[in-house]
C-alpha cells in the first residue's frame, strides 16, 4: 500500500489506522476513513517563517464512569417537542435550545475552574453513538473508552481487538513529525489484570483511549518515574553524554541487525501472524525516527528535582505528577499531543484519601442513593481540581509573548454521561482553549442532539492542521461554533 | 470462556460447510424436520413469550422465526439471530428460561440440551473439526524475566521497562490479546541493554571503581521521613539500584536513631548476602546524625543491593505512669564505593566461561559463545556448516551478523555483550515462532506435530513460564526419545513449576484484583498490607501443595485443611490445636498446615484472599461472591446488569429499614434481574458467615445471620459448609477448571471446536481422585497442544471475521 513512511509525510493507510499490515479486502469498513486521498497538512515547523501561526498543542483528559450530571450542567431552556419527536428521542434526552448560553454562576462541580472560566467552553449535546450497544449487548464501559477518540464501534471480542485510529494519534501523525514523541499517552491506572474486563470485551478497550491503529492501542505510561526518565533523561538518568553517543551508535547497528532478522522471520509465517511482525517493524521504524532526536533525549532544562520519587501516592499527587510531566513535555516540545486517563473506564478505584471507600464504579451505579451521589460528587471534584492544576501548570510556563496555555487546547470529558444509566448522549465534555487556538470560552455551547463527538475532534484536528478530520470515525462534519 | 457471539457464528459457518461436505442435502432436510419436532415446541413453550423478535424489548433475540440451527446461524449478520452455542449454555445451566416463567421440567430441559448439543456437533463428534490456530505469541514480561534468569543467570526486575501485558480470555499471555505499540520496541531495546549490563557489567569491563551516594528518594524500605527513611520495626533500608557485580565494596551510611529504652539503636551494613560482622551502636539523634562504614565482600549472586539493617527495635506500650517507648531508626543516605578489587565475574560470565579465572571453557572463542547463546535464547539449532538453514534452524549468516555488532578488535566480553543485545532484541527471542516437524503427516484435523524444539518451548512456557535451559536440552538429547509424560514429570519435579501454579492461580482465581485494594481503615483497623499479602500467599501455597502432593481437586471445594502463617492463624481465630502436626501456632515467618475442623471454612471459599477480593471496602458483597463462584469455580459468569437496570433500591425514607437481604430480594422481583441474581445471591448469602476481610462472624450481634440460600434448581443450604458440599457435587467445576487450564496452556481463547478437548481432559481424570497433574498430563497429550494449525486455516478465519459487518 505504501512505501516506508516518511517522517513528514502521512499516508492514508497510516492515518486510517489499518496501516499496510492488512490487505484492503480485509479492512473493516467502519475503521477506514471514508474517502480516498486524505491529504494531511505538513507539520507546522518553526522554520515556516515569522507569519506562520505558533504551534498548537492538543490534550485530552479522560475520566471514567461519567459524572454527577446535575452539578456539571448549566441550566438550559428546554424547547417543546411533538409527541412523535419525544417518543423518537425518548432515550436521547430533552430538546435543548441550540446555541450559546451563560448562567450567572458555574455549575457546582466546575468551581475549581472558576479562574479560567473565560477560557472554558462547556459543550452540551455531543453523543458517542459507537459507545452504545448497537446490537452488541452489555459492555458500555469498554465501548465508552474505546469510542471516545475513535468514533468506531469496537469489535466485541476477548482476544484480538479491532477498533480504529484515535483523534490524538491523527493529530500526532500530522504535527508530531517535528517532535521526538508524536503523541504521548499517559494514565494513572495500569490495565486491568484480572478476569473479564467488561462483558466479553478485551481489557485493551477500557484501558485505552489512544489507538495507533485499528489493532494497536498506544502504549500507556503509568509510572511517573519511568516516563520521566524516558522523556527527559534518554531512558537512563545516570548516563553521561559520551555514553549516550556511544549507545546511539550501538543502537543503530542493533536496529540494522534485527530489521533483517524480522524479515527472515516474516517469510516463515502465515498472513495472520505476519501482522504481529509488522507491529514489531513499525516499532522499529519509530525508534529509528526517534534516534534522530537523540540530541534532545536528555532535556537539560528539566531539572533533576522534577524527577518523581517512587512512593505510594494519592490520586491528587499522581494526577499532579503526570500533569506536570505532560506539561513539561509540551514545554520542551518533546511532543505536541497528549492523552491522560485519570482512570480506566469502569475503574473501581477507592479514593480512601477523601473518605470515599467504596469503588468508583460501584458508586456510579447509585440508583439515586444520596450518599453514593455525594461520594461521586467528591470524586468528580477531585478530578476537576487536578485538571485545573494541569491548566494552571500550562499557564505558568512562559512562551514568547504569553504562556504555553495560549497555544494549547484541552478537552476534559467522559464517554459516559450518567454512570447509573450508562448513557452516551449529551456527554460531559469541556474544552479549554488558549488565546491563539481560535476558541471562545466563557459559555455553554449547545449543539443539536445526537451530534457525533467526533465532530468536535474534527474541529480540533482542523486547528492542528488536519483538514479532513471529518472523515474520522463516525464524524458527520466539523463542529461549528467553537470560535 | 465461551467465544463471543460473532466468533461462534463463524464456527457455525464452518460447521455448516462440514456437514454439506459430508454429503447430502438430505442431512439438511432432516435437520429441519428435527428442529420442527424437538426444538420448535420447546422454544414456543418456554422462550418465545419474551424473545419474540430482534427488538430491544426481546433482548435482541429472535427465537420465533428460526427453523433450523444451521440456517439461522449461517446468516450471522441477521439481527437477532440466535447464537446456538450460547443458548445451549443458558439452557443447560438453568439460567434460561428463568424460574417463574413457564419453566421446563428437568426432563424437558435435558432432552433439549442433548438434542442441541448433538446438533452443534458436540456429542461424541467434534473431534473432526479443524484445529484452531494459536497465533504468534510473544514472551510476556514475566516469561522474559524468567528466561534471562534461567538461561543467562541474570536476575533483573524488568517490569518498568517491558510493555504491560494485556489480558485476554482471563490470562495475560493470550496471543490474540497481545499487540505491540510503536513505543514498545524502544522498551525491548532498553530491556536488552539492561540485561546485557547485568550479565557483563561495564564497570567490570573497564575495571573502574565508582562511588555513588543514594539519598532517600533512591532508597527502598521503611517509610519516608523528612530527608531519610524511617524503620519503625526491625528491617532494612536499601538502595534500589544494585551494584554491578560481586567484589569488595566500601559501604557508608548516614544514620540516626529515635532513641528509646535501655540501649542505643543498633544496625548492620550489608551488600547482597554479605553482612557486616560488627553491629554498630548508633547513639546519634536527628540533630547530629552519624556515619557508619564497613568494607564488605559481595558474592556475585543475587541482587547486590546495599543496605542498612535495624536490629534492635524496642517498644513498650503506654502505661498509667509513663508514655509509650518506641525506638526507631532513620537512614539519610547510603554510599557504595567499588568494586575495589576490580570486581568478580557475574554468574553469567562464570557460566559461559568469560570470567578471568574460569577454567575449562576459557578457550571458547566469542564466536562459539555467541552460537551457544543463540541456540539457547532462540530455541533453535544452528544449521549445519555449509548447508542452507531449514525452517527450524538458525542460518550461519545470522551468526556472522551478530558478530558484526562489535569489531574484532574488542575483547571477547565486549563482543559477547554486543551480540547479546542483538539476540535479546531480535524477534526470534521475543516471539514464540513455531515450526512443524520435518516430514510430519497431516492429521485428520488438518494439523501437524510441531518439532521437538517448539514442543519443548511450549512445555516450558506452560509449566516453567520460561524457556528451556541448557540442562534440559541436554537431557532431551540424551537417552531414549522422551515421551510427553516423561517431560511433564521432569518439568513438574523442578521448583520452577511453582511459577506455573502461581501465575495460573493468580489469574484463574482473579487474585490480581486485590493488588491495589485496601479495606476501610475505620471499619477494619487490623487490616494492613501484610495481611493482604499473607492471604495471597496462603492461596498460592495451598495450590502449590495441591499440585505437588497430587491432592484430590475436590479438596479445593470441600477441603478442611489450609496452610497459614501466624498472622492468618490469628486472623482466622485458629488455636494451637488446629495445628495437628506441631501442636502450636506458627512462629514468625513460618507457614504451617492447619485443620479447619470446627470452623466454617471449606476449600478455597474459606480463603481470606477470595473473601476479601470479592468485598467492598466497608462491607461484604454477596453478589460479587456469588458471581465469583459462578464465574471462577463453575465457569459460567453471568452478564453484567443491562444498562439502565437499577441497582439495589435505595433505603426509602419513612419506610422501615430493610436488611440487605430484603432489599436484594426486592431487587430480584424484577424479572430482568431475577435470571442472574437468582443464581448469584443465594451463594453469596451462604458466605455471609465471613466479613469483608474474611473473618468468621459469630452468631448474634446486630443482625441475626441468615445463611440460608436456595438455588434456582431447588437445592437449598444453610451456611458455607453446606454450600461447599453442594458445590462439591457440581461436575461443572472440573470442566470449568479444564477450560481455564486449556486456555492457559494453549495461549488462546477456546472455540466451540475445543469442547471435545475439554471433555476429553475431564474424562481422562481418575474419577475417584482427580488431580491437577492428571489434568496437565492430559492437556499436553492433546492435539491442540502438540499440533500446529496450517496457516491457510487461520487466514481464512480472519477473513470471515472481517466480513462480518
Amino acid at each position: 500500500m505504501t512505501n516506508e513512511p516518511n517522517v513528514n509525510d502521512v499516508s492514508v493507510s497510516e492515518v486510517s489506522g489499518a496501516g499496510p499490515r492488512i490487505s484492503s479486502i480485509q479492512l473493516p469498513r467502519r475503521t477506514v476513513l471514508r474517502a480516498a486521498g486524505v491529504a494531511v497538512a505538513l507539520p507546522i515547523l518553526e522554520a515556516m517563517g515569522p507569519e506562520s501561526a505558533a504551534p498548537r498543542r492538543l490534550v485530552y483528559v479522560y475520566v471514567p464512569n461519567g459524572v454527577k450530571v446535575d452539578e456539571w450542567r448549566e441550566e438550559i431552556p428546554v424547547l417543546p417537542q411533538s409527541r412523535v419527536e419525544a417518543r423518537k428521542h425518548r432515550r436521547h434526552g430533552p430538546l435543548l435550545a441550540v446555541g450559546d448560553h451563560r448562567g450567572d454562576e458555574l455549575p457546582a462541580l466546575l468551581k475549581p475552574l472558576e479562574s479560567i472560566r473565560e477560557r472554558m467552553l462547556l459543550i452540551r449535546g455531543l453523543t458517542a453513538d459507537k459507545s452504545r450497544a448497537n446490537g452488541d449487548g452489555p459492555g458500555d464501559h469498554a465501548r465508552a473508552a474505546a469510542a471516545f477518540l475513535t468514533g468506531v464501534q469496537p469489535l466485541k471480542t476477548e482476544g484480538r481487538v479491532r477498533l480504529g485510529v484515535s483523534a490524538d494519534q491523527v493529530a500526532g501523525r500530522a504535527v508530531g513529525g517535528a517532535t521526538r514523541v508524536r503523541a504521548l499517552s499517559l494514565g494513572l491506572e495500569r490495565g486491568l489484570q484480572s478476569g473479564q474486563c467488561d462483558s466479553g470485551y478485551a481489557c485493551a478497550y477500557s484501558g485505552h483511549i489512544s489507538w495507533e491503529s485499528s489493532e494497536v492501542p498506544a502504549a500507556k505510561e503509568v509510572r511517573p518515574q519511568a516516563v520521566f526518565d524516558r522523556l527527559f533523561r534518554g531512558g537512563d538518568a545516570g548516563l553521561s553524554a559520551e555514553a549516550r553517543k556511544e549507545r546511539r551508535l550501538r543502537r543503530r547497528s542493533v536496529l540494522d541487525f534485527v530489521r533483517g532478522d524480522a524479515k527472515a522471520l516474516r517469510r516463515r509465517l502465515g498472513a495472520a501472524d505476519r501482522n504481529r511482525v509488522d507491529e514489531y517493524e513499525t516499532g522499529l521504524r519509530e525508534l529509528e525516527r526517534q534516534l534522530e532526536f537523540e540530541n534532545s533525549a536528555h532535556v537539560e532544562s528539566v531539572p533533576d528535582s522534577a524527577r518523581p520519587k517512587e512512593e505510594e501516592r494519592t490520586f491528587e499527587e499522581e494526577a499532579r505528577l503526570m500533569g506536570e510531566i505532560l506539561s513539561l513535555a509540551l514545554e520542551a516540545d518533546i511532543t505536541r499531543v497528549g492523552t491522560l486517563m485519570y482512570g480506566n473506564e469502569g475503574s473501581g478505584r477507592r479514593y480512601h484519601e477523601i473518605g470515599v471507600t467504596d469503588g468508583h464504579h460501584s458508586l456510579s451505579h447509585h440508583a439515586g442513593d444520596e450518599h453514593k451521589l455525594e461520594a461521586i460528587g467528591k470524586i468528580n471534584r477531585l478530578h476537576l481540581a487536578s485538571f485545573a492544576a494541569l491548566v494552571q501548570s500550562l499557564a505558568s510556563k512562559g512562551r514568547p509573548g504569553g504562556s504555553l496555555l495560549d497555544e494549547t487546547m484541552l478537552v476534559y470529558g467522559s464517554g459516559i454521561a450518567e454512570g447509573n444509566r450508562h448513557d452516551h448522549h449529551d456527554l460531559p465534555v469541556l474544552l479549554v482553549g488558549g488565546e491563539s487556538t481560535d476558541i471562545r470560552g466563557g459559555r455553554t455551547l449547545v449543539v443539536p442532539r445526537e451530534t457525533p463527538l467526533n465532530n468536535l475532534h474534527a474541529a480540533l484536528l482542523k486547528r492542528m492542521g488536519v483538514t479532513d478530520g471529518h472523515l474520522l470515525g463516525d464524524a458527520t462534519g466539523v463542529l461549528d461554533g467553537l470560535a | 470462556m465461551l467465544p463471543s457471539s460473532r466468533l461462534a457464528a463463524v464456527c457455525a459457518v464452518a460447521l455448516a460447510a462440514t456437514s454439506s461436505f459430508l454429503g447430502a442435502d438430505q442431512g439438511a432436510a432432516n435437520a429441519e424436520l428435527d428442529f420442527a419436532a424437538v426444538a420448535r415446541p420447546f422454544l414456543d413453550k418456554h422462550c418465545v413469550r419474551c424473545h419474540k423478535d430482534a427488538t430491544a424489548e426481546s433482548n435482541f433475540l429472535d427465537l420465533a422465526s428460526p427453523s433450523s440451527v444451521q440456517l439461522s446461524a449461517g446468516d450471522a449478520a441477521a439481527e437477532g439471530a440466535p447464537d446456538w452455542g450460547w443458548l445451549l449454555d443458558q439452557v443447560e445451566f438453568g439460567d434460561m428460561p428463568p424460574t417463574g416463567e413457564a419453566a421446563p421440567t428437568k426432563e424437558e430441559r435435558a432432552a433439549f440440551v442433548q438434542w442441541l448439543r448433538s446438533e452443534l456437533g458436540e456429542g461424541d463428534g467434534g473431534q473432526d473439526q479443524p484445529l484452531p490456530a494459536r497465533g504468534l505469541r510473544r514472551l510476556t514480561a514475566y516469561e522474559y524475566e524468567n528466561a534471562v534468569l534461567d538461561v543467562l543467570g541474570v536476575s533483573i526486575d524488568l517490569k518498568s521497562l517491558l510493555p504491560e501485558d494485556k489480558v485476554g480470555h482471563s490470562f495475560d499471555h493470550v496471543a490474540s490479546a497481545q499487540s505491540l505499540s510503536e513505543a514498545h520496541f524502544t522498551r525491548y531495546l532498553e530491556a536488552a541493554e539492561a540485561v546485557a549490563e547485568r550479565a557483563i557489567p561495564s564497570a567490570l569491563l573497564e575495571g573502574a571503581a565508582s562511588k555513588q551516594r543514594y539519598f532517600a528518594e533512591s532508597l527502598a524500605g521503611g517509610r519516608g521521613q523528612g530527608q531519610g527513611r524511617l524503620l519503625w520495626t526491625n528491617g532494612k533500608v536499601e538502595t534500589m539500584s544494585p551494584a554491578p557485580c560481586g567484589g569488595r565494596y566500601l559501604i557508608r551510611a548516614e544514620v540516626y536513631g529515635v532513641q528509646a529504652g535501655p540501649d542505643p539503636c543498633r544496625a548492620q551494613l550489608a551488600i547482597g548476602d554479605a553482612v557486616s560482622e560488627a553491629t554498630f551502636d548508633v547513639p546519634a539523634t536527628k540533630e547530629a546524625p552519624q556515619v557508619i562504614e564497613a568494607e564488605l565482600m559481595a558474592q556475585g549472586r543475587g541482587e547486590l543491593t546495599a543496605g542498612v539493617r535495624f536490629v534492635n527495635d524496642y517498644y513498650r506500650k503506654k502505661t498509667k505512669d509513663r508514655a509509650a517507648l518506641d525506638r526507631n531508626f532513620v537512614v539519610r543516605w547510603i554510599e557504595v564505593e567499588g568494586p575495589l578489587d576490580g570486581g568478580r565475574p557475574t554468574t553469567f560470565m562464570e557460566r559461559f566461561g568469560l570470567g578471568a579465572d574460569s577454567g575449562a571453557d576459557s578457550h571458547a572463542t566469542p564466536e562459539s559463545l555467541v552460537s551457544q547463546l543463540a541456540e539457547l535464547l532462540w530455541r533453535r539449532p544452528l544449521a549445519s556448516r555449509g548447508l542452507r538453514a531449514m525452517d527450524d534452524e538458525i542460518d550461519a549468516s545470522v551468526m556472522a551478523q551478530l558478530m558484526e555488532l562489535s569489531s574484532p578488535g574488542e575483547s571477547p566480553a565486549h563482543r559477547v555483550r554486543a551480540a547479546l543485545i542483538g539476540m535479546l532484541a531480535s524477534p526470534r527471542f521475543l516471539f514464540l515462532a513455531e515450526t512443524q516437524q520435518r516430514g510430519a503427516e497431516w492429521t485428520e484435523r488438518g494439523s501437524a506435530a510441531v518439532d521437538r524444539h517448539t514442543l519443548l518451548s511450549r512445555l516450558t512456557s506452560f509449566l516453567w513460564r520460561s524457556l528451556p535451559d541448557e540442562e534440559l536440552w541436554v537431557w532431551m538429547r540424551t537417552g531414549e526419545p522422551r515421551t510427553h509424560e516423561q517431560i511433564v514429570a521432569r518439568l513438574l519435579e523442578d521448583p520452577r513449576a511453582d511459577r506455573f501454579m502461581k501465575s495460573f492461580a493468580d489469574q484463574w482465581l482473579q487474585l490480581r484484583a486485590t493488588e491495589s485494594r485496601r479495606a476501610d481503615r475505620k471499619a477494619f483497623p487490623d487490616f494492613d498490607e501484610r495481611l493482604r499479602l499473607s492471604m495471597l500467599e496462603e492461596t498460592r501455597r495451598v495450590l502449590i501443595a495441591s499440585l505437588r502432593e497430587r491432592t484430590n481437586l475436590w479438596e479445593l471445594i470441600e477441603g478442611t485443611e489450609t496452610i497459614v502463617n501466624r498472622r492468618l492463624a490469628e486472623h482466622y481465630g485458629l488455636s494451637a490445636e488446629a495445628f495437628t502436626g506441631e501442636g502450636r501456632l506458627p512462629r514468625r515467618g513460618e507457614w504451617l498446615r492447619a485443620s479447619l475442623d470446627g470452623t466454617s471454612r471449606r476449600g478455597l471459599l474459606g480463603h481470606g484472599s477470595i473473601l476479601f477480593g470479592t468485598s467492598e471496602a466497608t462491607r461484604t458483597s454477596p453478589v460479587s461472591r456469588g458471581r465469583w463462584v459462578l464465574d471462577v469455580l463453575l465457569g459460567s459468569a453471568p452478564p453484567p446488569p443491562p444498562p439502565g437496570a437499577d441497582n439495589l433500591a435505595p433505603q426509602k425514607k419513612n419506610a422501615e429499614a430493610l436488611s440487605l437481604r430484603e432489599r436484594m430480594e426486592a431487587h430480584r422481583a424484577d424479572a430482568t434481574c431475577a435470571a442472574c441474581h437468582a443464581r448469584m445471591d443465594p451463594i453469596g448469602f451462604g458466605l455471609e458467615r465471613f466479613d469483608a476481610v474474611g473473618r468468621e462472624r459469630g452468631d448474634g450481634g446486630e443482625h441475626e445471620l441468615d445463611l440460608t440460600g436456595k438455588l434456582p434448581d431447588g437445592r437449598s443450604f444453610d451456611g458455607p459448609i453446606e454450600l461447599a458440599s453442594i458445590l462439591g457435587q457440581e461436575d461443572r467445576f472440573l470442566e470449568a477448571l479444564a477450560e481455564r487450564l486449556l486456555v492457559f496452556a494453549l495461549g488462546r481463547g477456546l472455540e466451540r471446536a475445543d469442547r471435545a478437548a475439554v471433555q476429553h481432559v475431564v474424562a481422562s481424570l481418575d474419577p475417584e481422585h482427580p488431580t491437577l497433574e492428571g489434568m496437565i498430563v492430559s492437556v499436553v497429550g492433546l492435539e491442540e497442544f502438540w499440533g500446529i494449525a496450517p496457516y491457510d486455516v487461520s487466514d481464512k478465519r480472519d477473513t470471515e471475521i472481517e466480513d462480518d459487518e
